[in-house]
């Protein structure tokens, strides 16, 4: 079984190495933490979630993982096209059981599901700095609302920097 | 740069210690504070008589960021547990003992030498997995799958009664 789990394994981690490649830079990626945070938990779910059931949720936290029937069977995962040919493999050479052939395709699906459970617990997925914090990035500043800024505004009414600034004129600024 | 030193070095009480003296030394105003971005241990993110706690008690509007890369790579590592689990075979475990049976051996490296000649490929050491370095897991795993015909008929060919070996032969 070492040489499919050293495939399966190899293009997994790959999932979690675009994403933390990604936020590993010397620039701000606040910005961006909240979309990246939800490609990978939605790249994690679609290995084992039914498209019809992604299809209609807007976050990766909205996913009720309680539900057993918004998974896709575990024999039907896509595993990788290396590591289901070596394990196709091994099991018409005889080298693995049928049994064997089932517990690679469960350990698949735990493999995500687990992640996914991870990412909805832990991960700052609903923090309102991040979320609102998109208008940070200049080519989308186009997209956020006025909610997003008036938040910081709020949060950082005291510091020094914000002595006498007029709201009303941010938001004509904003609005311009 | 707020470094501590001592036995306390890695408290939190310290470590706020430093910062607390830094931002006095620069007549800095925690209301100015807007953020603070740490790594996620306890000492630094816990709830209670943490770095952050600290931070918090100072100014509640500053917004602490945790280290999403390292939620990452416990995301990973959860998940491989589960993985493992499943099929009784733990990759991570596989790349530690591989590295370790062959680092302070030149007998087995020389052996596995000529199984790499055997099986037609270059030579090249086996990587160390560092299991609290990120994702290392992903570069020993290349690895050794670029090295498996050989390192496969090492394992094969030799004989050993200690366990290490024995869970690599499996």
């Amino acid at each position: 079984m070492l040489e499919p789990a050293l495939f399966f394994s190899q293009a997994a981690i790959s999932i979690f190495t675009n994403f933390n490649l990604l936020l590993q830079r010397e620039e701000p990626t606040v910005h961006i933490l909240k979309a990246s945070m939800e490609h990978l938990g939605k790249n994690l779910a679609t290995r084992i979630i039914k498209p019809t059931v992604l299809r209609g949720i807007s976050s990766i936290s909205d996913i009720d993982l309680t539900d057993e029937s918004i998974f896709i069977e575990p024999k039907s995962i896509f595993l990788g096209g290396t590591t289901k040919a070596t394990l196709n493999r091994l099991l018409s050479e005889g080298d693995i059981s049928q049994h064997k052939y089932d517990s690679f395709h469960k350990g698949a699906y735990l493999y995500f599901k687990d992640a996914l459970q991870y990412i909805q617990n832990k991960f700052p997925i609903k923090n309102e700095v991040i979320h609102n914090s998109v208008w940070v990035d200049v080519e989308k500043r186009g997209k956020p609302t006025w909610s997003n800024i008036e938040l910081f505004l709020l949060k950082n009414s005291n510091q020094t920097c914000m002595e006498g600034v007029n709201n009303d004129k941010v938001i004509e600024e904003f609005v311009d | 740069m707020c470094l501590t030193e001592g036995e306390d070095a890695g408290k939190a009480s310290k470590l706020f210690e430093a910062m607390e003296e830094s931002f006095e030394a620069d007549e800095i105003p925690w209301n100015n504070c807007a953020s603070l971005s740490v790594d996620n241990t306890n000492a630094m993110v816990g709830k209670q008589t943490s770095v952050a706690s600290r931070f918090l008690q100072k100014n509640p509007n500053i917004f602490i960021g945790g280290c999403p890369c390292h939620l990452a790579h416990i995301t990973a590592s959860h998940a491989n547990d589960a993985f493992s689990n499943a099929i009784s075979t733990n990759v991570e475990d596989v790349c530690i003992h591989c590295f370790y049976w062959f680092d302070q051996s030149t007998k087995r490296k020389g052996k596995l030498v000529d199984h790499y000649k055997f099986c037609d490929q270059d030579y090249q050491s086996v990587l160390k997995h560092i299991s609290v370095r990120w994702l290392s897991l992903e570069r020993c795993t290349v690895r050794i799958l670029k090295k498996y015909p050989s390192l496969k008929a090492y394992f094969l060919n030799e004989h050993f009664a200690d366990e290490r070996f024995r869970r690599l032969n499996r």
